[in-house]
This record gives C-alpha cells, sequence and structure tokens, in this order.
C-alpha cells in the first residue's frame, strides 16, 4: 500500500516534469520559460562556480540561525505564558501584528535599521516565533490539569514534571510548529535576501539572475533552496525526533 | 503523626452544598473507610484533604506536609514504564529492584518496564496502588482504590497493601462494604445533603 502511494507519487513528479518539458518545448523560449532539462544541465555545472558554496552557506547559517533563535525564544515566551498568563495578553498584540503584517512590509521597514547581511536572520526569526510561540502555548494549555494535580500531591520538582509530563504533552505540538515554519523561514529568509541583496548570498545569486533575464539560473537556483529547505527540514524533524526519544525514556 | 481532625467542614458548588459542617477524626495510623452514597461529598473531602479544593469554611488539624494518594482516575503518565512512574514520585529514595519487587507484589511481574498505555485498566490501578504506597507520605488518601478489579485480585493487593502501609493513617473511599473488611478499618459514613 505505502509502496503504491510512494509509486503514485513518483509517477506524478515525472507527469509534472514532462508537462513543463512539453510546455518549454511549445513555447521556444528560453527567456520565458527554461526546461527541466536545461535546468538539470545547470544543475550539474553550477555547483563548480566558485562563489556556490560560500553563497549557499551564507544563506543557510542566516536562515538556520533566524529559526534556532526563534525555536528557543518561542518555546522560552510559551512557557512564561503558559505560568503567568497575563504575559499572553501581553504578547498578544505583537504576536498578531506580526502575523498580519505582509512580509514584504517587515522586509522594508527592517532595512531602516539592519544592514542587508543581518536581514535574512531577523525576517526568518520574526517569521518563525508566533508559529512557535503559538504551537507550545497551545500544547501547554492542552496539559492534563489532572496530572499537574498528581505532580502537586506528590511534590514531584519541576525538571521531573517538564520531563516526565510536560515534554511528552508538547512534543507534537513542538514537532508540528517545526515542520509549520522551517519552510516558511527559507521562503520569508530568501525573500529578504532578494529585497535587501546582501553581498555573497542566494538571494544575491536570484537577483541577478533576474537582472541578466537568466531564466536558466533563477529556476536552477530556486531548485536549489528547495533542495536544501526540503533536506534540512526532513534532517532537523529527524534530529528533533530522535532526541527526543532519547530525553524521554520509558 | 497524630490524629487528623475536620471540624466544621463547609463546602458549596455554585449553588449546590456538598459538605455541610462535616467533622471527623481520622485515627492516626490506622485505616479509615469513608462509605456513603455516590454524591454526599467522599471525593470532595479528600480533594480538600490533598489541597486540590479549597473549603469554604472549618479547619483541617495535623495534616502531615506529605501526601501520598491514589485518585479515582489512575493518572499516570501512559508513555513510561510502571517503573518510571513510580521513580517519578519517589525520586532517587528507592532502587529500581525495589520498585520493581513491590510491583511483581502487585501482580505485574512481566510488565515492569512496558509502557502503560500497553496495560490493561486493572493492571493500571495497581500501578497507581504500587505508587502511592512507595511514595513518602505519612498519611494515605485512597479514592476508590479497588476499582476495576477482580475479586482474587482484589484481596491479594488489599492484603499487600495492608502489609506495606503499616504504621501510616490511611483515608480510604468506598462504596463496598468488603473492601473495609478487607482492610481492617473503622468506618465512617456519610450522608447525602437534602
Amino acid at each position: 500500500m505505502r509502496d503504491k502511494k510512494k509509486l503514485q507519487k513518483f509517477a506524478a513528479v515525472l507527469l509534472t516534469l514532462a508537462i513543463w518539458q512539453a510546455a518549454a518545448m511549445a513555447l521556444d523560449q528560453k527567456l520565458l520559460l527554461a526546461s527541466p532539462l536545461s535546468v538539470l544541465a545547470r544543475l550539474a555545472s553550477i555547483w563548480q562556480e566558485p562563489a556556490f558554496f560560500s553563497s549557499v552557506w551564507f544563506s543557510f547559517i542566516r536562515i538556520v540561525g533566524g529559526f534556532g533563535l526563534a525555536l528557543v525564544l518561542g518555546v522560552l515566551l510559551a512557557i512564561l505564558a503558559g505560568k503567568f498568563p497575563v504575559l499572553e495578553t501581553f504578547f498578544w498584540p505583537v504576536f498578531t501584528a506580526i502575523k498580519s503584517v505582509p512580509v514584504a512590509s517587515f522586509i522594508i521597514i527592517s532595512l531602516i535599521w539592519l544592514t542587508s547581511s543581518e536581514l535574512s536572520i531577523f525576517i526568518s526569526f520574526l517569521m518563525v516565533l508566533p508559529i512557535v510561540y503559538t504551537n507550545v502555548l497551545e500544547g501547554i494549555r492542552s496539559t492534563d490539569r489532572k496530572m499537574t494535580e498528581m505532580a502537586d500531591v506528590f511534590h514531584i520538582p519541576w525538571n521531573r514534571r517538564l520531563m516526565y509530563i510536560w515534554l511528552p504533552q508538547i512534543r507534537p505540538y513542538l514537532i508540528s510548529a517545526c515542520s509549520m515554519s522551517l519552510g516558511l523561514s527559507w521562503k520569508a529568509g530568501i525573500a529578504a535576501e532578494i529585497i535587501g541583496i546582501p553581498d555573497g548570498s542566494i538571494g544575491e545569486m536570484l537577483y541577478n539572475a533576474k537582472a541578466y533575464l537568466n531564466t536558466v539560473d533563477l529556476f536552477a537556483w530556486t531548485v536549489i533552496i528547495v533542495a536544501i529547505s526540503v533536506a534540512f527540514e526532513k534532517l532537523f524533524l529527524a534530529l528533533l525526533r530522535y532526541g527526543f526519544r532519547k530525553l524521554v525514556r520509558v | 503523626m497524630k490524629d487528623v481532625l475536620v471540624q466544621g467542614l463547609y463546602k458549596n458548588f455554585g449553588e449546590k452544598q456538598v459538605l455541610a459542617d462535616f467533622s471527623a477524626v481520622f485515627p492516626a495510623g490506622r485505616v479509615t473507610c469513608v462509605m456513603g452514597p455516590s454524591g454526599c461529598g467522599k471525593t470532595t473531602l479528600l480533594n480538600i484533604l490533598l489541597g486540590l479544593e479549597r473549603a469554604d469554611q472549618g479547619t483541617i488539624e495535623n495534616l502531615p506536609p506529605r501526601i501520598s494518594a491514589v485518585f479515582q482516575e489512575e493518572r499516570l503518565c501512559e508513555d513510561f514504564s510502571a517503573v518510571t512512574n513510580v521513580r517519578l514520585v519517589t525520586g532517587k529514595v528507592l532502587r529500581d529492584e525495589e520498585i520493581v519487587e513491590c510491583l511483581e507484589a502487585f501482580g505485574l511481574a512481566g510488565s515492569t518496564h512496558v509502557p502503560v498505555r500497553e496495560l490493561s485498566g486493572g493492571m493500571k490501578r495497581r500501578v497507581a496502588i504500587a505508587r502511592a504506597v512507595l511514595a513518602e507520605g505519612e498519611l494515605l488518601i485512597l479514592d476508590e482504590p479497588f476499582k476495576g478489579l477482580d475479586e482474587t485480585t482484589r484481596k491479594t493487593v488489599a492484603a499487600e497493601v495492608k502489609r506495606r502501609i503499616q504504621g501510616r493513617t490511611v483515608i480510604m473511599v468506598t462504596h463496598d462494604a468488603d473492601e473495609a473488611l478487607l482492610m481492617d478499618a473503622e468506618v465512617l459514613e456519610m450522608r447525602t445533603l437534602v
């Protein structure tokens, strides 16, 4: 059953690529639509360029850094808001604003205060923070009151409560928050780089490809971003699940 | 440990009065069975003793700082084993072998290291009982501890509980007079308020 599903997905990818190839051939204008084969050929050579790895590293470290900071701060703020409900009300306007203001507005506003190379850290941080905060707070709120009472009666210290009562409850919410926000951090971070154009970033590569009407490069870099984002998401979620398993033993 | 003295306890939930001028003495080192019809305030009384509810009026004297309990529900961490659930409340005071020995005495041999969610209802109940008897606390509060156990298991478990709680004050809620006999308990009858 699972193999059949995988096969169907693989067939769907092949079909999409075939439609893309057919459309590119029918249009026959490389400038408007690069074919998957030309993108594939470009991918085979793009990584050999001297600036490739430094650009990928530049963007990766900043976007992942922003994500990591938001993860830590989001969990801490959610714990505080869970413990002191008045803080939830206090944080409410900030998080509502972050969730509703368009990311492009934030990028442009942030450019007033930050240098372009700092921009992607801040933007990816800003996009991830409310997701982590909201999800973890919901996890804390869903903690069974009866279990908390049990812990109070038996005078269970906070470190054991964290390990055995809270973490197992928060785990699915945290994993879901990371799963939702990892892709978003890459989308927002790269958008920030395209607007801020910091030297030696993936955003600069994309911007240059667009400026010089190099559609094949534009598609190739997009594929690279998607590949890094998906690979990092899978790796991070696998590590997170492994970490939880190690931490919370039967 | 002195007798636990409850005097003039009142408790209302909205319009509904559950306890009115309830007084009782729970003798130190003895088992007292609180019996009475459903809704007469037995669990509310236990919750007040456990500090989970606040009485509207009245006093409780000589309540020890640490109390152990079997709640109406098991209140176990389902992802963890019976041993871990007990360790959660005992800390490092007991060795694993001591915890396993106690769990086995309650008929849980072979089930001590599997996640509690994989155990049957009766087995979970016994884990909750083992946790309560192994936890620190001069006072034990047991809310229908043998609920869901068959006749034979109930007798075995009651005998084991009795053996392990000697010298501690026990307040136990039950609907079954036989359970009071099994525990050699004094009986305190509560009545529904009209």
